[in-house]
């Protein structure tokens, strides 16, 4: 894979992109279909790695398809990314992404909701190059009353 | 037809007990009333025994106000201490968990051993004068036991025993509990801007499931979800009848039909409301345990803590992960909507806009009559002596002590 760092910015940050726009369809287009999405954490409670949400592609479009009908936070999610570290190892391209998530309520009020890192493996898929597997960990434990879009 | 003002607050035209005062939820004297009256004189859920297993582990947690640290003993036994050095008064820990064979306070170095001994004082030629020794400065000991590896707490030396307390509550967990070892593989908590009540309100009234798509879809759609019945314990526990969702219903999701927790059959539902603020509920494959701290009239902590069965596979743990995680996890379907309920409810409780609370379904005693509610102010109102329908009137001819406590088998 010859993949330029401006092109794996540009697809981790489309990314976001897409989440913050709600435009779900775009969002999973930017990943492989054997694509696997993670959200982790770790406790200090539990002294143990926690596994917060597990999905494969048509889990995820599930997900979406039914967000419309569940009550949710009202306001719009604003994600803030930077590119830390590219790997090219072999054949395998990997990113690590920092990353804060923040609230903005309908009276206008933003508030951080979550610091983490996305950490992702990229593939290739007919010369586009796509998310294979992303892993959200987070810092953050108290994600308000919670959160049903992926991070 | 709207309502003036004068009629807005009118009490409702209900029967007795089927209507709450707002204010039970927002008022800041009732809430000083509660932690003193009730919250420290009845017995709290403080950890599931796999977060303590060995010698030295400790769990803490504030409750009623209070920090506590939860620790085994190299005798095994676990005991609970005031989470206070009996010098200055210093926190002695700070973490939520670890391992200590001893606790050294890092104010001034005492230290403590498991049982609550002081075993070190710094320099304590300075306090032979006053008459201080490592003999007579031990912590404070809060009394502690466990049923079915679940541990509870109690700030009243003078409590009824844990095993009387609950009586036959848990009778419908028995066998999830207590057939195989189980472990905690989730915790998480939310700090909402709700009251406790309201929480556990909303554990007990099925009547909510209507606003959930989730439990409309898998539950309260699938026939006989209405036709169980609630069964009420003394000491204001509470359990419903089980019940088979159909979690197919629900677009993408699958049956519930392997690896079950001991007991329970393909999509087998069970709750129990554990009085005041716990509760258990059990989904077929996973077992969550919520459970309340109020921090203030219109704040409350609530944890959130997930089971599996200890040494299952990794294949095994990864699908009962998921089936938590679908309904309970940060990024479930159910739990934010569950805190974003309640918080509604206190934005309108908040200032008095909204002045009763209706408690008022009856369906003979199921699914989603509100007896269980009910029965849970009964018990409140034994505790605080207060009206729930109206919190200025304190409860006529209330014994001295709730009712409940006359029970006492361990003074």
């Amino acid at each position: 894979m010859s993949f330029s760092d401006a092109q794996i910015n540009n697809l981790i940050y489309s990314s976001c992109l897409s989440l913050d726009g709600k435009d779900y369809d775009s969002y999973l287009k930017l990943f492989s279909e054997e694509m696997n999405y993670r959200v982790v954490a770790y406790s200090p409670e539990l002294r143990r790695e926690m596994v917060w949400l597990d999905h494969n592609f048509t889990e995820m479009k599930n997900l979406f398809k039914m967000l419309p009908q569940h009550v949710k936070l009202p306001g719009t999610f604003f994600r803030h990314s930077v590119v830390y570290q590219i790997e090219r190892i072999e054949q395998t391209l990997k990113a690590t992404t920092s990353l804060m998530l923040m609230y903005t309520d309908l009276n206008g009020s933003t508030k951080l909701m979550a610091a983490g890192r996305y950490h992702d493996t990229l593939s290739e898929s007919d010369g586009a190059l796509l998310i294979k597997s992303r892993e959200v960990r987070l810092e953050t434990r108290d994600l308000g009353p919670g959160i049903q879009v992926p991070i | 037809m709207s309502k003036s003002a004068k009629e807005w607050s009118e009490a409702p035209a209900v029967p007795e007990g089927c209507y709450v005062d707002a204010r039970i939820y927002t008022d800041q004297e009732i809430f000083e009333e509660e932690q003193e009256k009730l919250m420290r004189k009845t017995w709290k859920f403080a950890c599931h025994v796999s977060e303590i297993p060995n010698f030295g582990d400790f769990r803490t947690l504030d409750h009623a106000g209070y920090p506590l640290i939860v620790i085994r003993g190299e005798d095994e036994k676990v005991r609970t201490f005031l989470n206070s050095c009996s010098h200055r008064s210093s926190m002695i820990v700070d973490e939520p968990a670890g391992c200590a064979k001893s606790l050294t306070c890092p104010f001034h170095l005492w230290s403590f051993d498991t049982r609550g001994n002081c075993i070190y004082i710094t320099r304590p030629e300075g306090f032979e004068e006053a008459g201080i020794c490592k003999e007579n400065r031990g912590l404070r000991e809060v009394k502690t036991d466990e049923i079915l590896g679940l541990v509870f707490v109690n700030l009243d030396d003078d409590c009824m025993n844990l095993t009387d307390y609950i009586g036959d509550g848990l009778e419908m967990f028995n066998d999830i509990l207590g057939t195989k070892e189980l472990e905690v593989f989730h915790y998480h908590r939310v700090l909402m801007d709700a009251n406790w009540k309201q929480w556990q309100e909303t554990n007990m009234e099925l009547y909510h499931e209507w606003g959930h798509v989730v439990n409309r879809t898998t539950a309260v759609a699938v026939e006989g979800y209405h036709d169980r019945m609630w069964k009420l314990y003394p000491n204001g526990h509470g359990t419903l009848e089980p019940f088979e969702v159909e979690y197919k219903n629900y677009p993408g999701w699958k049956d519930r039909s392997s690896k079950m927790l001991p007991g329970l059959n393909d999509g087998e539902f069970r709750v129990v409301d554990i009085f005041p603020n716990t509760t258990l509920i059990a989904r077929s494959t996973s077992l969550r345990i919520d459970t309340s701290t109020p921090i203030g009239p219109g704040k409350t902590l609530v944890e959130y803590r997930g089971l599996g069965i200890k040494g299952e596979s990794a294949e095994d743990r990864a699908m009962r992960q998921k089936h938590h995680n679908q309904l309970w996890g940060p990024l479930g379907r159910n739990v934010p909507e569950d805190v974003l309920f309640v918080e509604k409810v206190e934005r309108t409780n908040r200032n008095g806009a909204a002045q009763f609370g209706l408690i008022a379904r009856s369906e003979g005693g199921k699914s989603q009559d509100d007896e269980v509610v009910r029965g849970f102010y009964q018990e409140w109102k034994q505790y605080v002596g207060r009206q729930p329908e109206d919190i200025k009137q304190a409860v006529v001819s209330i014994s001295p002590e709730p009712a409940t406590h006359q029970k006492n088998t361990d003074r």
